[in-house]
């Protein structure tokens, strides 16, 4: 089996619409009102730190997978329970994706399709993403990225005549509470998710630079996501924004020039199919590739994308009861449930790779010193 | 033998890719809504009318047709199903660009279920142009005389988009009818409409603007006193605006083009009272001088200016005056101001806002520069 | 009725694309590892179609954050 590269740009980009994923619909921070742009602020400040804690795990082993750290740091048996809990976060954040993709287009015009259509479409397709290859899809990606931005881009400055800049104010009229809770929100989703991220960035080229990767898509995917919340914030006024399910998509609707252009919200709907076909891909990827290795890598990961997916897809079906609960999840109980995977156990795994590196740099010293 | 499974793979495929969605709808089977008029019937259900455009008959001579439908049901989302049964397809509300209230069921504080059915469902816009009808029925509106298209909603649309040139009438699409419903201290406002029957012809007419308090309509202002509103709001985007200039002589009148007009109301808060200002810079073109007016050179022009500020400032502090007292409703968005640039000042206040408002103290400080003055030099005076 | 049949028609592919190859090149771990998540779908899919309500897992997870964080509803 040979290695699969990315190159830095590629796994920028990915990251980039990694980042943006469903945010591009289900908006955050929405809850903030007025405040959403000092709460994405603060979210990426702190996603800011984290991010240091998920490169510094790849800088200190480089070319190696997290599956196989973990191995090494914490020996066969301890390193497989932890790479099951990541790859079962990582299989559960995939079918919340797709339930996200099919709660979005059941709710704007398949009403009457069946959910389980629309899901096994998304999933089909990060199958045939993944199946591909890494490299494949990452190609794939840069080529459609760009198409994206473009997409957001557009919308953006075509909403701008119906912006009205004194939505923002007043800045902080409840305080800073909640700001802070809607901060750790939007830090749980999308930012902090990069964790998932890892298992790729095993595969950056040698001379990549995992530290740049991490802040530039944080860079780029936390600009474009603050673009669609202060998009949906400044076009709706805080209230609405914050009463609508999928307000980006009606920020969209109001768009009308001279009659002519007019109707384009479909846009948002091609933004998100791309950024959540690169998140649903990537969460696929690592989920697969941890099994893979479980399997201590007798079985490809490309085999096995398949029927792990096709469970991923069935979970999606009942991993929410209905569209209020998946909402009132991803606002209220989502940072609970995911901090241990995306703040505890990488902390936990850079204190004890750090000592490791240390020991063993030590213990060459004293061997060439010795010698 | 894979070659021959791949097959019979895609085979079986086939059927299920190039049937298509299995509820799909061709153009010709969907009802393309138009305009939707909101009503109560007798016994207090909805009464719904429906004007839809008709394309089957579409042809090398014919035109769009536009076809009104009923449906009654005790809510709405009820009676937009009842329609189905009645030999038409399923609507379509995509295309929908007006929708208009009866007075009774905007008075009755039931607007909140009706812009909660519009905005829940998927398939109406939020930018339909949302209206309050001033007749006794909202589908006397669809039932007037259409002169420049068939459908009468478009026609509403057309009368709605020459606002920019009128200045005496408000446009509230939904989105910001829904804004100013829901934002804080600030009372709603929506287009009002009527019909006016002349030679035996009935005609849909611009009647000013509904005013809401809270969820209920409370009262219908003029066209004129709309003109005056729009100057408030920061909504003048073209118009005419005609001064008096000798208020001994009726007939000295002068009229104004608007051509370019912004708006700020500044709060400002001390030793305990609330006042605002309403700084309004317009610059207008002199258009026409009546009844003989002497006006030449620059001074002139001035002075002329200074006669229309005085006017303006006065109907604006009139007008508003005229809003606290009858209706005590917040359409200015005086409290929505005070929120955003004194926060401290309504956090105190929020509550008995009403009763502040009320006693509100308003200024009105307009500037207007007259930038040209048409083709003339002087005004043409009969030469004896 | 629609999952369990979109389920078995991606079944069938997956068996013919890629479980048959495997079973020709004698990789067994594979083969079997396979043919397990397949069954683990299909039952899955057959006892949502079929017999009742699947319990909802975002469910449990909240009564866990909740037992954990001593968060209230």
């Amino acid at each position: 089996m040979t290695k699969e590269v990315i190159s830095n740009k590629q796994a920028i980009v990915l990251l980039s619409g990694f980042i943006i994923g469903s945010t591009s619909i289900l908006g955050v921070g929405t809850n903030t009102k007025q405040d959403v742009w000092i709460t994405l602020l603060l979210a990426m400040a702190l996603a800011a730190v984290i991010y240091f804690v998920y490169a510094r795990i790849i800088a200190l082993y480089p070319g190696m997978n997290i599956y196989e750290i973990l191995d090494v740091l914490f020996g066969k048996v301890l390193g497989k329970i932890i790479s099951l809990c990541f790859i079962g976060y990582a299989f559960y954040l995939q079918s919340l994706i797709l339930r996200n993709f099919a709660e979005f287009i059941r709710a704007i015009s398949l009403s009457e399709t069946p959910m389980c259509v629309i899901a096994f479409c998304g999933m089909l397709l990060s199958f045939y993403a993944i199946r591909e290859g890494l490299e494949v899809f990452a190609r794939w990606a840069a080529m459609f990225f760009p198409i994206m931005v473009f997409f957001v881009l557009l919308t953006t400055s075509l909403t701008l005549p119906w912006s009205d800049l004194n939505n923002f104010k007043p800045i902080l009229f409840n305080g800073f509470k909640p700001v802070f809770e809607g901060a750790l929100s939007a830090f749980a989703f999308p930012f902090a998710e990069a964790v998932l991220f890892i298992p790729t960035m095993g595969s950056l080229q040698q001379k990549g630079n995992p530290y740049k990767v991490y802040y530039t898509s944080l860079l780029i995917g936390g600009t474009l996501v603050m673009l669609v919340s202060l998009r949906s914030l400044l076009v709706l006024g805080p209230e609405i924004a914050s009463l609508q399910y999928y307000s980006s998509y009606a920020a969209v609707q109001i768009i009308n020039l001279g009659n002519f252009l007019q109707r384009i919200e479909v846009s948002v709907s091609i933004v998100f199919l791309i950024s959540g076909l690169m998140k649903s891909s990537m969460c696929l990827y690592a989920s697969v590739k941890g099994i893979s290795h479980l399997l201590s890598y007798k079985m490809d990961y490309k085999t096995l994308a398949l029927p792990v997916n096709l469970l991923c897809g069935l979970l999606a079906l009942f991993v929410y009861k209905n569209a209020m609960q998946m909402f009132e999840w991803a606002e209220v109980y989502y940072k609970y449930f995911a901090f241990p995977f995306q703040v505890a156990l990488p902390i936990i795994t850079l204190i004890v790779a750090e000592f490791k590196v240390r020991a063993r740099t030590q213990n060459g010293n004293q061997a060439s010193s010795e010698e | 033998m894979k070659k021959v499974l791949v097959c019979l793979l895609i085979l079986g495929f086939i059927p299920m890719i190039f049937s298509g969605c299995w509820n799909y709808k061709e153009v010709t089977q969907l009802s393309l809504l138009a305009g939707i008029a909101i009503d109560y019937t007798d016994s207090g259900e909805f009464l719904l009318t429906f004007e839809v455009a008709d394309l089957h008959e579409m042809g090398e001579k014919s035109q769009v047709k536009s076809v009104l439908v009923e449906a009654k049901g005790q809510t709405l989302f009820e009676a937009a199903r009842n329609v189905i049964s009645k030999s038409l397809p399923k609507l379509y509300w995509g295309h929908a660009t007006t929708v208009i209230i009866s007075q009774d069921v905007a008075s009755s504080g039931r607007i909140a279920e009706v812009i909660d059915f519009l905005c829940r469902d998927a398939e109406p816009r939020l930018t339909m142009a949302f209206i309050i009808s001033q007749t006794k029925m909202a589908r006397e509106i669809f039932e007037a005389q259409a002169p420049a298209s068939e459908i009468r909603s478009t026609e509403i649309n057309e009368i709605l988009d020459d606002a920019g040139s009128q200045s005496k009438i408000v446009s509230t699409p939904l989105i910001d009818f829904i804004k100013a419903f829901s934002a804080k201290g600030q009372s709603a406002i929506a287009t009002a409409l009527n019909v006016e029957e002349k030679g035996g012809e009935k005609a849909i007419v611009n009647s000013g603007t509904a005013i809401f308090k809270k969820e209920k309509l409370v009262g219908f202002i003029n066209p004129e006193d709309t003109a005056i509103l729009n100057f408030v709001l920061d909504n003048i985007k073209g118009g005419v605006y005609v001064v008096k200039t000798d208020p001994e002589n009726a007939e000295k009148k002068i009229s104004l083009e608007l051509l370019k007009s912004k708006t700020r109301i500044k709060p400002s808060y001390a030793e305990g009272k609330l006042s605002m200002e309403i700084l309004i810079e317009t610059s207008v073109a002199l258009n026409e001088i009546g009844g003989s007016v002497e006006y030449e050179g620059e001074e002139a022009i001035r002075i002329l200016g200074q006669k229309a500020e005085a006017q303006l400032k006065s109907q604006i502090e009139d007008f508003v005056r005229k809003v606290q007292r009858e209706y005590g409703a917040d359409i200015f968005g005086f409290g929505q101001t005070v929120y955003k640039n004194l926060p401290q000042v309504w956090r105190e206040m929020h509550d008995e806002w009403d009763t502040v408002f009320s006693e509100l103290e308003v200024t009105a400080n307009p500037i207007i520069v007259i930038k040209h003055a048409g083709l003339l030099r002087k005004p043409i005076k009969p030469g004896d | 009725m629609t999952t369990l049949i979109m389920v078995i028609i991606i079944c069938v592919g997956m068996i013919i694309v890629d479980v048959i190859p495997l079973y020709k090149n004698q990789q067994w771990l594979s083969f079997f590892v396979y043919l397990g998540l397949l069954t683990v779908a299909i039952v899955v899919a057959i006892t949502m179609d079929v017999c009742f309500q699947m319990p909802c897992p975002a469910d449990w997870f909240k009564k866990i954050i909740i037992l954990i964080w001593g968060l209230e509803d």
